[in-house]
């Protein structure tokens, strides 16, 4: 891959100058940053060099709440298009932010059925993602075995150095990216590529870390898929508020309701939504009918929440090759339980006699 | 790009005919705008316009693609409001979904099949598929129960069906009832005497939750190896195809991967029944 050097100062230009319909970047604020939509008008002062964001980027490609189907569909000819087709540049995504977005891509497009929507955003997203400078407190990317830089499935990454960035084009997307605003690059130099590669190690040495003590002797697959009947799970399950904060904040679930909202009008249109919802909510799975006659699975709490923790690490692997968990840590900044998904996965893994 | 196929949306079907089976049991015959064609044991999702969808496994039989019927319990939300629409309503439908009764299986086989209630539901599409190839089949034996007389689905084709060669059938109601000179017993004490070579059998069955869990352990006290017994499990699915999360039972998502499972892969993930 060809490296090249930005300077900081020349990164909106690079933005901006993508032709995308909207730029959203991470913006740097005092306590907590997300990525917003940038306005040239108003200049924000980009976050790249500071923790991941507060949320994950999944609502780019699935919305907390969309529009899927207008029907009857004979009579109102609706088609997805629209918005789902403008062009998006998102820039300040983690690694682990692509590595959801890999987890999403497997349920939404490379399985049986295309999610049209999905597809859609898909498509027309440009990615800017940037190594990680400074972890939060609850990342723990690397006891999954992660890295907090990309090695792939990002257009463009950069690599913090002093007075800019070392950019690397990772698709043919990037590198169509990086030619069209060819004059705000030119090569690194291998002082800088050097520079970068220190900012990773010395990242990934701030993980290891913070992140020791819950350091596990075995893989977390493999701990959690033998915990599966473990009688533990009501203990574990203590904290759990079941408010649904962990599914709405993490960048991998991606469970959802369609539901049906009526015209007033018999006839319709009436509108079909697709709306985040979560396992851990006794309405997720609730059947109709009486008590008993047709029974709600998972009626207990600490049911739905071993379901939740095993889906991830144990089944999601099982079915799709890969962890369902990226590491980000927001579930355990989101917990209004103050539960922490690291102290889980350590008490399950059984104590060596 | 290509085009895409909007998976949520409904296709039309207009509700030709509503069949009143039991006092909460209807059927809806329902002419799909472009014909469906399904595999027995596969699933539509019914939208019934501005209340909802809920999903149903066709009772008719998968010959007839253009035409297609499914049998409703009285339950809930959409399907109370199902119950009160008149034939000429328009509908909507999405699938068909998952992968259906694993017929070749069946071929050259003892099957036993063991229904409970409106469960008889997805298993006449399953019999009239049987019964339209019934040459293929060493054997079919139908074991059906209900609650009460009045909850016998389908009682009018009973002795159409036992008339075959190869079929028999047999009834039971739960508990006595006035006028009822049958069998009276839960369906599981239809299997006591069962008569069939266990080594050369499969059980397929569908009901609530609680007798599919009795049915199991009977069929598997009686010598079924858990891959010769397939369940329907059918649980909330909203989207059908493997990506809302709700129908799971370990890995598998019922929507996708059944909704009818071999036991054998099911039995050891928590929460079966």
């Amino acid at each position: 891959m060809t490296t090249y050097f930005i300077e900081e100062s020349r990164v909106p230009d690079f933005l901006f100058g993508l032709g995308a319909s909207a730029v959203y970047g991470q913006t740097a604020r005092e306590e907590g940053s997300d990525i917003e939509k940038l306005d040239t008008a108003h200049p924000a002062v980009l976050g790249f060099r500071g923790q991941r964001a507060v949320l994950s980027a999944k609502s780019f490609l699935f919305p907390a709440k969309e529009r899927v189907a207008v029907y009857p569909s004979a009579r109102y000819r609706w088609q997805p298009t629209a918005e789902a087709e403008q062009t998006a540049v998102v820039a300040g995504l983690r690694a682990c932010d692509l590595a959801a977005m890999k987890i999403l891509d497997l349920v939404f497009i490379q399985e049986d059925y295309v999610d049209p929507f999905y597809s859609l955003r898909r498509e027309a997203l440009r990615t800017v993602s940037v190594d990680c400078a400074e972890p939060a407190a609850s990342c723990f990317c690397t006891l999954l075995g992660a890295k907090p830089y990309a090695a792939d499935g990002f257009d463009v990454n950069l690599g913090p150095v002093a007075g800019g960035y070392v950019a690397e084009a990772g698709s043919d997307k990037g590198r169509e990216m990086v030619m069209a605003a060819a004059k705000l690059f030119r090569e690194a130099t291998p002082e800088q590529v050097a520079e970068r590669d220190a900012g990773r190690t010395a990242c990934e040495k701030k993980l290891a870390d913070q992140n020791a003590q819950w350091a596990t002797a075995r893989g977390v697959e493999k701990i959690v898929a033998e915990a599966v009947e473990d009688d533990r799970w009501l203990e574990l399950a203590a904290e759990c508020a079941e408010c649904g904060s962990c599914s709405a904040i993490c960048p991998t679930c991606h469970c959802f309701q369609l539901y049906d909202q009526a015209s007033d009008d018999a006839a319709g249109p009436h509108e079909r939504m697709k709306v985040w919802d979560s396992c851990l909510l006794s309405s997720y799975a609730r059947m109709a009918g009486v008590g008993g006659m047709k029974a709600t699975p998972r009626p207990e709490l600490r049911q739905r929440f071993a379901n939740r923790v095993i889906h991830k690490f144990a089944w999601f692997p099982q079915t799709m090759g890969l962890l369902g968990c990226v590491g980000c840590g927001r579930c355990i900044d989101a917990c209004l339980g103050g539960g922490d998904l690291r102290q889980l996965l350590k008490d399950l893994e059984p104590v060596e006699a | 790009m290509a085009t895409l196929t909007n998976i949520y949306a409904p296709a039309t079907a207009v509700l030709e005919d509503v069949i009143v089976e039991t006092p909460t049991i209807r059927t809806f015959v329902l002419r799909p705008t472009e014909p469906m064609p399904f595999r027995a044991g596969q699933f539509v999702q019914l939208t019934l316009p501005g209340v909802g969808e809920a999903p149903f496994t066709p009772s008719s039989s998968p010959h007839e693609p253009d035409r297609l019927e499914v049998t409703v319990l009285r339950t809930g939300r959409v399907t109370d409001a199902l119950h009160d629409v008149s034939p000429g309503t328009e509908l909507g439908l999405r699938g068909p979904f998952g992968k259906g009764y694993p017929i070749e299986k069946l071929y050259g086989k003892e099957v036993v099949l063991v229904g409970g209630g409106v469960g008889l539901a997805p298993l006449r599409s399953l019999i009239l598929a049987m019964l339209a190839d019934i040459g293929q089949f060493k054997r079919l034996s139908i074991k059906y129960g209900a609650r009460t007389p009045d909850e016998l689905l389908y009682r009018g084709s009973f002795n159409d069906w036992r008339r075959h060669e190869r079929v028999d059938f047999a009834e039971t109601i739960d508990v006595p009832a006035a006028g009822w000179t049958g069998r009276v017993g839960l369906v599981t004490t239809l299997l006591d005497d069962l008569d069939v070579d266990i080594a050369n059998s499969y059980a397929v069955s569908c009901g609530p939750a609680i007798m599919l869990k009795f049915v199991t352990q009977r069929l598997l006290s009686l010598g079924y190896a858990p891959a010769q017994i397939y369940l329907s499990m059918n649980r909330r699915m909203s989207c059908g195809i493997g990506k809302c999360g709700r129908c799971n039972i370990g890995p598998y998502y019922l929507c996708k991967d059944g909704p009818d499972m071999c036991y054998e892969k099911i039995k050891d993930y928590p929460d079966v029944f």
